[in-house]
């Protein structure tokens, strides 16, 4: 990929966003979700999105990934 | 190992700092109220405030001088327990100190500028607690000195954008814990207390190690919210490094998230605070502090099966509950408009914001004048809110009313009334319904300009407004802000009316290039501000209606009206929303200083509202007038500024 940062922004977004996150995970939805913020899907674009999918779903899937909760 | 001192004592000397804040004057306590609820939410495990900064999740922040001295064998007797009492007070009090800076300095937080004072209050007050238990002529008043001037240099470098810019790529450079001046303060009182100050320095060594390894932790956990903020933390310089990305110009939020999951840097930056706090151990066993290492050893075991729970890529397996590494951070700016237009939109009548009177106005128990709706339904309008039907009763209830502007057969009819009506009648569900429905209020309008030359507030000779005239004493006339507001509706309205906004456009032109501000007669002079270049663009845009030599001289005394008005200081949200929307409407959008932002947002309430601020002189017990507020005004106003500069939904623009 040319430009890394541009593939950082992606995976950073795909972090703090669960519907462009669930939307770059679904094989149909990926290539738009991808081409929507100006990413070419290719080959090499989708294997290295796959070699970082797990460490995206682990740290969005900590029980505390979200804002604090609180009551009084 | 038991940690904590003797419960009851604990207790006591929580009792005695309940006291002394209960003692506080009233303005005081309130905002330590809510400090004390800021504190437990961050820093206590059960969320009761006597709780904060227990167990490892959190610096031990109350407990260093009581550890010391037990430590150190000095608890038992009167003096050593005196001395912890006093030290216990001075911690509790820098700790809030921490807080409430902190939260100065949070943009997207609720304290403001008023707790300048509290500052000062716990700062003196601290000192205080800690000359109780140190002679005056101890040594520890020169490190007193020092580290205050340490941390005062600390803060202002902070604020300082030159300086943080030259801070360089280095994260230990970004490294800066609020707790190591209040941790070496007491350590270093208490040490003095007992004549063992030469301990000093590796004390103070080791607690700035524990301070460091709970920033660390407390940086990465909320990394997402200080890049949205534009702080570079630690662990984001350390991102960065790891992934040759540079710090300046700042990098995106999203670019550095990503380079965390593609360096896996999650585990290096915690492995780094666990580091920090072997170190600190090794110095407690070195100098013989027993509970220290006691309770570094449990914090380094604790931190380090967090890291294994959540190592990036392999969960944990079997953990049972582990805490986030990054929080992941609502924006400020989306959520409270957010939660602004469910406020606005959760009552289609707007029902709080009609100027209500119940003081017998016209011998009724109640009148109300539905005009300020108008107002709060075009801003709704304005940022593309679907808010068709309340229109649509809006201009219903104008019709039927005749354009009066209180809901009484002997009030006047008011040019405000009718602007409002031209303006909201393109978006009412179907705007040809209502084409018909001012013609005979017009005409009475066009009259009422070629008699006077200008737009009254109040018209006269109206069909069926003859009893109004005879009895009602009219407020307000010579408004030019209403005579703005009735101009933005019925320079777009179809039938024929362009002479009357010529004489209305000219004259109120001529008003402003002469006397300003001053043109506006019921208006808050900032809101008037707003709307007067608001009318003054349309009226340049169509130079049928008015001559170039008075729409450059009324630009002229706005915009020098512009200048003065934001130098000046602004201390409500109502103030900062109507100067953001004044640089909008005058196109000049560099005016707008971002503390104005700011001061809207940290006044927003839970509820996505904002209290109401007066925002008209109206009529009260009949001998009188007193400031008309709605809540729901203030807050439409509060949601049009922050929109206005809001930015379009997060999207990757690479």
């Amino acid at each position: 990929m040319d430009d890394e940062s541009k593939f950082y922004a992606l995976l950073g977004r795909a972090l703090i966003d669960p519907e462009f996150r669930e939307r770059i995970l679904d094989n149909d939805r990926q290539a738009a979700a991808l081409a929507e913020i100006d990413i070419n899907p290719s080959a090499e674009v989708i294997g290295e999105l796959k070699a970082s999918i797990e460490a995206i779903k682990s740290l969005a899937s900590h029980e505390a990934f979200g804002p604090i909760q609180a009551v009084t | 190992m038991e940690l904590e001192a003797d419960p009851r004592l604990f207790s006591r000397w929580w009792d005695d700092v309940d006291r002394l804040f209960g003692a506080l004057p009233p303005a005081l306590f309130r905002q330590i109220k809510l400090l004390e609820y800021d504190l437990a939410l961050r820093y206590s495990p059960t969320g009761q405030f006597h709780d904060i900064f227990s167990g490892p999740d959190h610096p031990p922040v109350l407990s260093v001088p009581s550890w010391l001295l037990s430590d150190l064998a000095i608890h038992s007797g009167t003096t050593g327990t005196e001395t912890e009492r006093r030290l216990f007070g001075a911690s509790a009090l820098l700790a809030v100190r921490v807080q409430t800076i902190e939260g100065l300095r949070d943009a997207g937080g609720f304290t403001t500028g008023d707790r300048i004072a509290l500052v000062q209050w716990l700062s003196d007050r601290a000192s205080g607690e800690i000359a109780r238990v140190v002679s005056r002529d101890s040594s520890y008043w020169d490190e007193y000195e020092a580290i205050t001037g340490e941390d005062a240099g600390r803060l202002a470098a902070s604020a300082d954008p030159d300086l943080v810019a030259g801070a360089g790529d280095d994260p230990e450079a970004y490294l800066v814990s609020a707790f190591t001046a209040p941790l070496r303060l007491v350590a270093l009182a208490a040490l003095a207390a007992v004549d063992r100050l030469e301990w000093g320095t590796r004390v103070a060594e080791m607690l700035d190690k524990v301070a460091q390894a709970y920033q660390v932790i407390g940086d990465l956990a909320s990394m997402h919210r200080d890049l949205e903020l534009g702080h570079v933390s630690y662990p984001a310089a350390f991102i960065a490094r790891a992934a040759g990305i540079p710090l300046r110009p700042a990098p995106r939020t999203e670019v550095i998230l990503g380079a965390m999951v593609v360096t896996g840097s999650v585990g290096p930056i915690m492995e780094s605070a666990v580091d920090r706090l072997r170190s600190a151990r090794d110095i407690a066993i070195e100098l013989n502090l027993p509970t220290f290492a006691a309770f570094l050893s449990d914090a380094e075991a604790h931190f380090e099966g967090t890291l294994a729970s959540w190592t990036v890529g392999r969960p944990g397996e079997g953990s049972a509950r582990s805490a986030a590494a990054v929080r992941i951070s609502t924006p400020t700016l989306p959520q409270a408009l957010g939660m602004a237009e469910g406020f606005l939109l959760a009552d289609p009548t707007f029902r709080e914001s009609w100027e209500t009177h119940r003081e017998g106005m016209l011998g009724r128990s109640e009148v109300a004048s539905r005009f300020p709706a108008g107002l709060i339904l075009e801003i709704l309008c304005r940022r593309g809110l679907d808010v068709r039907g309340a229109i649509d009763e809006f201009l219903d209830f104008t019709v039927a009313n005749a354009f009066r502007y209180y809901d009484h057969p002997r009030s006047g009819v008011d040019s405000d009334t009718i602007g409002a009506f031209l303006r909201l009648r393109p978006h009412a569900t179907e705007s040809g319904v209502y084409d018909r429905t001012a013609t005979a209020v017009l005409e009475c309008l066009d009259r009422n300009v070629q008699e006077s030359g200008a737009i009254p507030v109040w018209l006269t000779g109206c069909a069926g407004g003859e009893e109004s005239e005879s009895t009602v004493i009219a407020l307000g006339e010579g408004c030019g802000t209403v005579a703005a507001h009735l101009l933005l509706g019925l320079a777009r309205a179809p039938g024929g009316h362009e002479a009357t906004v010529t004489i209305g456009g000219e004259s109120l032109l001529e008003r402003i290039g002469s006397v300003g501000l001053a043109a506006n007669v019921n208006y808050p002079p900032l809101y008037a501000l707003g709307t007067f270049f608001r009318a003054l663009g349309l009226l340049a845009a169509s130079d049928a209606h008015a001559p170039t030599g008075s729409i450059e001289s009324a630009r002229a005394s706005l915009n020098d009206e512009l200048r003065r008005v934001v130098s000046r200081r602004r201390v409500t949200a109502q103030d900062g929303a109507l100067l953001m929307l004044a640089c909008h409407e005058a196109n000049r959008e560099d005016l707008i200083d971002p503390a104005w932002v700011e001061q809207v947002l940290k006044r927003q309430r839970s509820d996505g509202s904002w209290v109401g601020e007066p925002f008209a002189a109206a009529p009260n017990r009949g001998r009188s007038v007193s400031w008309y507020s709605s809540t729901l005004l203030t807050t439409a106003l509060c949601y049009d500024a922050l929109a206005r500069g809001a930015k379009p939904p997060a999207a990757v623009t690479v």
